[in-house]
C-alpha cells in the first residue's frame, strides 16, 4: 500500500502544492482457440502519478514502484524550476466525494470458458463457409482511482467493464474475406453473446466474392458501429485543447452551423446507459449532459480544468487520466448522437442506389488537424432498398467538415459500446472511388 | 537485479503443478518525456515502470500473469497463482540455470546523466527553427523521448539473459495555415541509442522537415483517384513492404489460418526481383535489440528470397508449432504482455535501377516522397497506408505536389507489380500496434516502381 501521509508531508516538507493519482488496476483475460483456452491471463498493478505545482510551475513524474516513491518526488521537485511560469494550472480545493460502485460477480471461470467454447462452435456451425476463427478474447478491467492533494482534497471512484470480441475468416473457395464484431458490459451479464456470432458471421460471409467497382457519387450508409468510429475521430474537433492550439476545424464557430440540421452530439457521463458511469471527472469537477452540437448549430467544446482557466471559465469535466502515467488531458466520457424517427431497415429500403459500409480502413490515419480523410471501404451495394453485391478495394476521400454537412438522416436505435454511440448514418452524394 | 537461486525456485513453484516451460520477465524501465506545445515546454515527465510477468506454457495453452510487486513475496506468490491454474498434476522438476549471459546498448548518455534543461532548450531549437521557416505555422508541438529498459529472462530450459536497451526518438509536427486552409507535416526520428542522438543538426532538421511538409501541402492541389503507376522514393520509409506483406509473414497469424500466406512456404509469392528481410541485428536501428523479448538471440531472416517464400518469423510457440528453430522474433511491449510474433526492422534489398529509369516508364502517375501510417487486413491482404507527401508524374517529369491521398491494394497482388527496384535503400522508425501491443521497429525500401495501384485521392472527376 501506498503511504499516502508519507507522501503529502514530503510535498509540505518541500514547500510545493501537489497531487497523487493513486491507481489500483486488475486485469482478467481469457482467450479461447481450437476448442480450447489458449490463453489464461491475470494481473493486477500499481501505480502513482505524482503532479508538482510552484510558483505556477507545473511538473509530473509518475512509478509503480510504490513502496519507494522518494526518488520519483524528487525528479519532479528538481524539474519544477525549469518549467514555464503559466498561472492556469490549478488543483481542486477542499473536495471531498467517493463514487464506489458494487457489481454482479461473474460466474465461475469454468462456466465462462464453456460459454466462450460454445461461441466458437456456434461461429463454425452457422455457415460452412466459416474457414477459421482467430480467437474468442474475453477480458475484464478493474480499477481504483484515488486522487489526493495537498489543498484537503480526497476523491475515490472505482469501475469495472468487460468486453468480448473475434475475429474470423470465411472463405468460398476462391475468395476470403475477415469479420470483426465484438461487445461491451460491465458484467458478464450484459455480454450479448448471440449477437456476436450472427453479426461476425454476417460480416465475413457477405463480402465474400467481394471486386472493386467504378468510381461515382452514390449515397453511403455508416452502420451504427462505422459511424461511432467516425464519431470518435470528429471527438477531437470539440477538445478545447486543440481549438486553443490552432488544431481544431470548428475553432470560432460556437453558436455558428458547423453540420447538417439533422446532427445533434451529446456528451453525457452521467447517462446510466453508458459502460462507466462518471459523477466526476479526474480532477474532482462535477459531470453533467451537455449538447456539443444540437441540430448542426455548435454548442460547446470539451474542457478540463486548465483549458477552463485560459478562458476564465468552467470546466465542463472532461478532465481525464489515461492512466497514473499521464496527466489530466481532455476527452468525452460519453459522447453520443442522438437519435433519428426511421430504422436501420426503413433507411435501407429506402435507399434506391448506395452504398452500405461494413469495414472501414485507416480511419487511425485520418488527419484530425486538418480533416482530410482517405479511407479504404468494404460493403454491400444497394439497390432498390435490397443488399445487391459486395464491394472491396474502394476508397472514400474527403474532409470531416463537409461529410458533417451531408448527412441527410441519422437512425433510431443506439447502442452504448465504449465510450462513443451513434445510430445509423446516412450520407449524400459522397465520391466513391475504385476503378 | 534478481539472484539466480530465487529466480530458479519462482520457475520451479510456477510449473509444480504442471507444465513444460515456464519463464520470468523482469523490467527496469526508465524513461525521459519532453514535450512542447504552443510556444512553451509543456510536459517534462520522469517515469519508472518497474514490474514483472511470469509465463507457465502446458501443451497449446499460455498461462500469463504480470505484477508491479516485485519483491520476494510478489514474485512467489504471482507464481503460485499462476501454477494453482494449471491443470493438476505434480512435477518436482528442479530448474538450473546457465551463467547468465548480459548485452547492453552502446548508449553515451541515459536519463541518469540528462538535465533537464538540455531538453527544454532542444525543444526550443525546434520549435524557433520551424516558425523562422514560414510565418504560415500556426502550431507546432514536439516530442523528445529517452527510454532506458532494463530486462532480466530467464525460464526452465536454462535460459538467463540480461539486456540493457535504450532508446531516444525525436518528432515534429507543424500546422500551417493559409487562407482558411490547414495542412499539417511530421517527421520522426528514432534510434537505439542514448541520449547523444540529439544533436542541435538533427533536432532541427526534424522540425524544418515537419515544417516544409506543412507549407508544400498548403500549395498543394487534391490527389486524383483511381489506378494508376506509382513511384515510392527510398526516402518515403518502407510502410508499404510492413504492410502488405510483413503482417502476413508472422506465424501466429499463418497458423491461424487467417494470413493470404499460410502453406506457401517454397512458392513464388512475389516478382524474382524482391528479396524480404527482417533483422533485429542491425546496429542502432530502431527495431534492433541483441535478443528478443524470449532471450531468443535476434538474427537476419531471409523471409522472401528472389521472389520465393522462405520464412515466417518466429516466437517460441510457433517455432515449436512449426517444428523450426525460433527467429527472436519473439516481442513484447512490456512487461505486461506475453510475447508474440513480431517485426523488427523489416526491409527489400536494394536492386539496380535508378529513379531516371522508372520515371521513363510513367506517363501518369504519382512520385511519393514520403509515408505516413497503415493498416492491414491479413485475410484478403487488403492493405491501405498514407501519403504524407506526393508528387504527380507527368510525361515521366515530376510535377505537381497533391495532397489528401491514400494508397490501398492487395499485398500479394502488389508483390507481383514491383516492377523495378533502385540500387539504393531508406528506413524509417514507428511504433507498430498488434494486439494492443505497441513495439519499437523499423521499415526499409529502394526506390520501386509499382506498376499499378489504386490512389483514393479527393479530386473530383467528371462524373
Amino acid at each position: 500500500m501506498l503511504d499516502i501521509e508519507f507522501v503529502l508531508k514530503f510535498l509540505k516538507k518541500n514547500k510545493v502544492e501537489g497531487e497523487i493519482f493513486y491507481q489500483e488496476k486488475e486485469k482478467h483475460s481469457l482467450t479461447i482457440y481450437g476448442g480450447d483456452v489458449e490463453k489464461y491471463q491475470v494481473s493486477k498493478e500499481q501505480g502513482i502519478g505524482i503532479r508538482i505545482l510552484k510558483k505556477n510551475k507545473q511538473s509530473f513524474s509518475y512509478t509503480t514502484d510504490i513502496k519507494n516513491v522518494e526518488e520519483a518526488i524528487n525528479k519532479a521537485l528538481a524539474y519544477v524550476d525549469y518549467m514555464p511560469i503559466d498561472e492556469n494550472w490549478s488543483l481542486v480545493e477542499d473536495l471531498e466525494a467517493k463514487d464506489i460502485k458494487g457489481y454482479i460477480e461473474d460466474p465461475p471461470m469454468e462456466e465462462r470458458i464453456n460459454t466462450l467454447k460454445e461461441i466458437e462452435k456456434k461461429i463454425y456451425s452457422k455457415d460452412k463457409r466459416i474457414k477459421s476463427i482467430r480467437n474468442i478474447v474475453w477480458e475484464k478491467i478493474c480499477e481504483n482511482n484515488k486522487i489526493i492533494n495537498t489543498l484537503n482534497t480526497f476523491l475515490e471512484y472505482n469501475y469495472q467493464y468487460q468486453y468480448v470480441y473475434t475475429e474470423i475468416s470465411a472463405s468460398d473457395g476462391n475468395n476470403e474475406r475477415s469479420g470483426f464484431e465484438f461487445d461491451t458490459g460491465r458484467t458478464w451479464y450484459d455480454l450479448n453473446f448471440d449477437n456476436l456470432v450472427d453479426k461476425v458471421v454476417w460480416k465475413a460471409t457477405s463480402l465474400l466474392g467481394a471486386e472493386q467497382t467504378l468510381s461515382k457519387r452514390t449515397t453511403i450508409l455508416l452502420p451504427s458501429d462505422v459511424a461511432s468510429d467516425f464519431l470518435e475521430l470528429l471527438s477531437y474537433m470539440f477538445i478545447a485543447d486543440n481549438v486553443q492550439k490552432n488544431k481544431s476545424l470548428l475553432k470560432g464557430l460556437i453558436n455558428q452551423r458547423v453540420a447538417s440540421p439533422v446532427l445533434s452530439i451529446i456528451e453525457d457521463p452521467t447517462d446510466e446507459r453508458s459502460l462507466v458511469p462518471r459523477a466526476f471527472d479526474d480532477e474532482g469537477v462535477k459531470t453533467y449532459k451537455k449538447y456539443l452540437i444540437e441540430d448542426g448549430i455548435l454548442k460547446e467544446y470539451l474542457h478540463n480544468l486548465y483549458t477552463a482557466n485560459k478562458e476564465r471559465r468552467n470546466s465542463t469535466g472532461n478532465g481525464v487520466r489515461l492512466n497514473f502515467k499521464s496527466l489530466p488531458k481532455i476527452a468525452s466520457f460519453n459522447m453520443y448522437i442522438k437519435p433519428g424517427i426511421r430504422t436501420e431497415r426503413e433507411i435501407i429500403s429506402s435507399v434506391k442506389n448506395g452504398i452500405y459500409i461494413i469495414s472501414l480502413m485507416g480511419l487511425h490515419l485520418a488527419d484530425t488537424v486538418s480533416g482530410d480523410f482517405s479511407l479504404g471501404i468494404e460493403g454491400l451495394q444497394i439497390k432498390d432498398g435490397e443488399f445487391y453485391k459486395p464491394l472491396a478495394e474502394m476508397t472514400v476521400a474527403g474532409n470531416l467538415k463537409d461529410l458533417l454537412n451531408s448527412i441527410s438522416e441519422v437512425g433510431s436505435e443506439l447502442y452504448f459500446k465504449g465510450n462513443v454511440a451513434s445510430p445509423m448514418i446516412k450520407l449524400e452524394d459522397v465520391m466513391v472511388s475504385g476503378k | 537485479m534478481l539472484n539466480k537461486n530465487l529466480i530458479e525456485e519462482i520457475l520451479g513453484i510456477a510449473i509444480r503443478h504442471g507444465g513444460e516451460f515456464s519463464e520470468i520477465f523482469l523490467e527496469n524501465s526508465h524513461s525521459l518525456y519532453f514535450y512542447w506545445d504552443d510556444r512553451r515546454a509543456e510536459e517534462v515527465t520522469y517515469g519508472e515502470d518497474i514490474g514483472a510477468g511470469i509465463r507457465i506454457i502446458q501443451g497449446d495453452k499460455v498461462y500469463y500473469g504480470y505484477t508491479t510487486d516485485i519483491s520476494e513475496l510478489g514474485l512467489k506468490k504471482l507464481a503460485n497463482n499462476l501454477s494453482e491454474v494449471v491443470i493438476k498434476g505434480e512435477n518436482n522438476r528442479k530448474i538450473i540455470m546457465e551463467d547468465k549471459k548480459e548485452f547492453i546498448t552502446k548508449a553515451l548518455k541515459d536519463y541518469k546523466s540528462v538535465e533537464v534543461g538540455e531538453g527544454i532548450d532542444l525543444l526550443k531549437i525546434m520549435d524557433e527553427s520551424s516558425r523562422n521557416y514560414s510565418p504560415r505555422i500556426v502550431q507546432f508541438t514536439s516530442v523528445i523521448r529517452n527510454h532506458t529498459q532494463e530486462i532480466l529472462i530467464a525460464n526452465s530450459e536454462g535460459d538467463f539473459v540480461e539486456e540493457k536497451r535504450v532508446r531516444s526518438v525525436v518528432y515534429g509536427f507543424a500546422v500551417g495555415e493559409k487562407d482558411g486552409l490547414i495542412q499539417t507535416g511530421y517527421e520522426i526520428v528514432g534510434a537505439t541509442l542514448g541520449w547523444e542522438l540529439f544533436t542541435e543538426d538533427l533536432v532541427k532538421n526534424v522540425a524544418l522537415e515537419a515544417s516544409r511538409r506543412a507549407i508544400l501541402m498548403l500549395e498543394a492541389e487534391e490527389a486524383p483517384a483511381g489506378i494508376m503507376p506509382v513511384i515510392i522514393s527510398s526516402q518515403a520509409g518502407g510502410v508499404l513492404i510492413h504492410e502488405a506483406v510483413g503482417h502476413g509473414l508472422e506465424a501466429d497469424l499463418v497458423e491461424k489460418g487467417v494470413s493470404v500466406y499460410k502453406g506457401k512456404i517454397g512458392e513464388k509469392v512475389a516478382s524474382n526481383s524482391v528479396t524480404l528481410v527482417d533483422a533485429g541485428v542491425l546496429e542502432e536501428k530502431y527495431g534492433s535489440s541483441y535478443v528478443d523479448d524470449e532471450g531468443v538471440k535476434t538474427n537476419y531472416n531471409v523471409l522472401i528470397d528472389r521472389g520465393i517464400l522462405k520464412s515466417y518469423m518466429h516466437s517460441r510457440i510457433t517455432a515449436k508449432k512449426f517444428g523450426v528453430a525460433p527467429t527472436g522474433n519473439g516481442r513484447r511491449q512490456s512487461f505486461r504482455y506475453p510475447p508474440i510474433p513480431r517485426m523488427t526492422n523489416t526491409f527489400i534489398l536494394p536492386g539496380n535501377s535508378k529513379l531516371g529509369d522508372m520515371l521513363d516508364k510513367v506517363e501518369k502517375g504519382l512520385y511519393v516522397v514520403k509515408m505516413g501510417g497503415g493498416q492491414v487486413d491479413t485475410v484478403s491482404g487488403d492493405f491501405v497506408f498514407e501519403i504524407e507527401e506526393g508528387y504527380m508524374i507527368e510525361s515521366g517529369k515530376i510535377k505537381n505536389p497533391v495532397r489528401g491521398a491514400t494508397l490501398i491494394g492487395n499485398g500479394p497482388k502488389i508483390l507481383e507489380k514491383i516492377e523495378l527496384i533502385g540500387d539504393d535503400i531508406g528506413f524509417t522508425p514507428g511504433t507498430c500496434g498488434k494486439d494492443g501491443q505497441g513495439v519499437p521497429v523499423t521499415d526499409g525500401m529502394p526506390t520501386i516502381l509499382i506498376s499499378e495501384i489504386t490512389v483514393g485521392g479527393t479530386k473530383k472527376r467528371e462524373d
